[in-house]
């Protein structure tokens, strides 16, 4: 995601609303994105890219425009999500959860998942993991940031997010095996 | 078969916003008055602040008043028992200082207490005593200034009157000379030499 204009930003600050609706569409999928990976819920998802919004309004004035927009929103978002797991039931997945992903591994096309998919897949693959392995698992794997980013976002350092991000890689490596999944 | 590898990349991809005008909609229609959230939010922030130290400030009052309390009690039994306690040891020294005070101080009365009454009969005794070793020592005084006075051929004369006089002292002194030459094991010329001795002394 390119980082939003300067001279949007600056309009934002002075209380624009339409320049900030630029930016809601501009990011709105990103954030959407990390919040169902998340929480495997659609709902819970578009709630919290409602309140990261908020929060960045409310917030536009003391945002330094020589810092990333990107990892400043995801920082919200993240925080956000933790929030809603600390809150939320433990992840179990549901009878049909199996058959989702099944059906989504043996599909060759490169078809986009619905949003429910989405949810049945993390429900199965980020069930037992924990809240810290979840979100480095779901920033550095998913949504592809870099580990320096990542640590931002996280306020964990290197050490910590690495040990949580293998820790998490081999729990779903070996759900997905013994689901009877090969690996290469 | 997508292999391991294959799925986990194929879930980089993003989902989508199912509607994402309405999401836009939704939020920029809850979005609050840039201008006046923030001075609400302060000035709301501020009230549970100080609604907060109330409640902090009023629990701390009344823990420090509890533990007041609490130690108040615990001061009052401890001192309750240390009282107790000291009483049993410090009864024979206030015995002790009682008598001290009422040699001192004759004609003060005696106080109505339990422990007054116990020590009376030691006071008493202590007084007696006192007396009698003063009116012994005031008569032996008196003997003397008596016998100073008399001449030396009326002295042994009027020595043999006294004891004869009395008849106790003259008891006592016996049984003290007999007591003391059982104790020696000395024979009897010895007594008869004492006696000798004397009889030449009064010659």
């Amino acid at each position: 995601m390119i980082q939003p204009d300067n001279e949007i930003i600056a309009r934002c600050q002075r209380g624009d609303k339409s320049a900030f609706r630029t930016v809601v569409e501009n990011y709105q999928r990103m954030v959407f994105s990390l919040s169902l990976k998340m929480l495997a819920d659609e709902e819970e998802a578009k709630d919290v890219v409602q309140e990261t919004f908020i929060r960045v309004w409310q917030s536009i004035r003391s945002y330094d425009p020589q810092k990333p927009f990107r990892t400043w929103l995801y920082t919200i978002a993240t925080r956000l999500c933790l929030d809603r797991l600390k809150r939320a039931k433990p992840l179990i997945p549901l009878p049909d959860d199996e058959r989702t992903l099944h059906r989504f591994a043996s599909d060759d096309s490169q078809r986009q998942l619905e949003n429910a998919e989405w949810a049945a897949i993390v429900r199965l693959l980020a069930e037992g993991l924990s809240e810290k392995q979840r979100i480095a698992f779901t920033l550095c794997q998913l949504e592809e940031l870099s580990l320096q980013e990542a640590e931002e976002i996280t306020e964990m350092d290197a050490r910590q997010l690495k040990s949580n991000l293998y820790v998490a890689r081999q729990a779903i490596r070996k759900r997905l095996k013994d689901l009877g999944y090969e690996e290469d | 078969m997508k292999k391991i590898e294959d799925i986990l990349i194929q879930l980089q991809q993003q989902p989508t916003v199912s509607h994402p005008d309405e999401l836009a909609d939704r939020i920029m229609d809850s979005l609050p008055d840039m201008d006046a959230q923030p001075d609400n939010d302060k000035s709301g922030r501020r009230s549970t602040r100080r609604a907060r130290l109330y409640i902090i400030s009023a629990i701390a009052v009344a823990a420090s008043i509890l533990l007041l309390l609490m130690l108040n009690v615990n001061q009052d039994i401890k001192e309750g028992n240390t009282i107790a306690s000291s009483e049993k040891v410090r009864m024979p020294r206030e015995q002790f200082s009682q008598v001290t005070e009422k040699d001192s101080v004759p004609d003060r009365k005696i106080s109505d207490t339990p422990v007054n009454i116990c020590r009376k009969p030691l006071v008493v005794a202590k007084v007696r005593k006192k007396k009698q070793i003063d009116s012994l020592d005031y008569y032996i005084a008196k003997i003397e200034r008596e016998l100073t006075q008399v001449d030396e051929s009326l002295y042994i004369d009027r020595m043999q009157k006294l004891i004869h006089a009395d008849e106790r002292l003259q008891r006592i002194v016996n049984n003290y000379l007999l007591h003391q030459l059982d104790k020696d094991g000395r024979p009897m010329e010895a007594i008869n030499t004492n006696n000798v001795n004397m009889t030449e002394n009064e010659e």
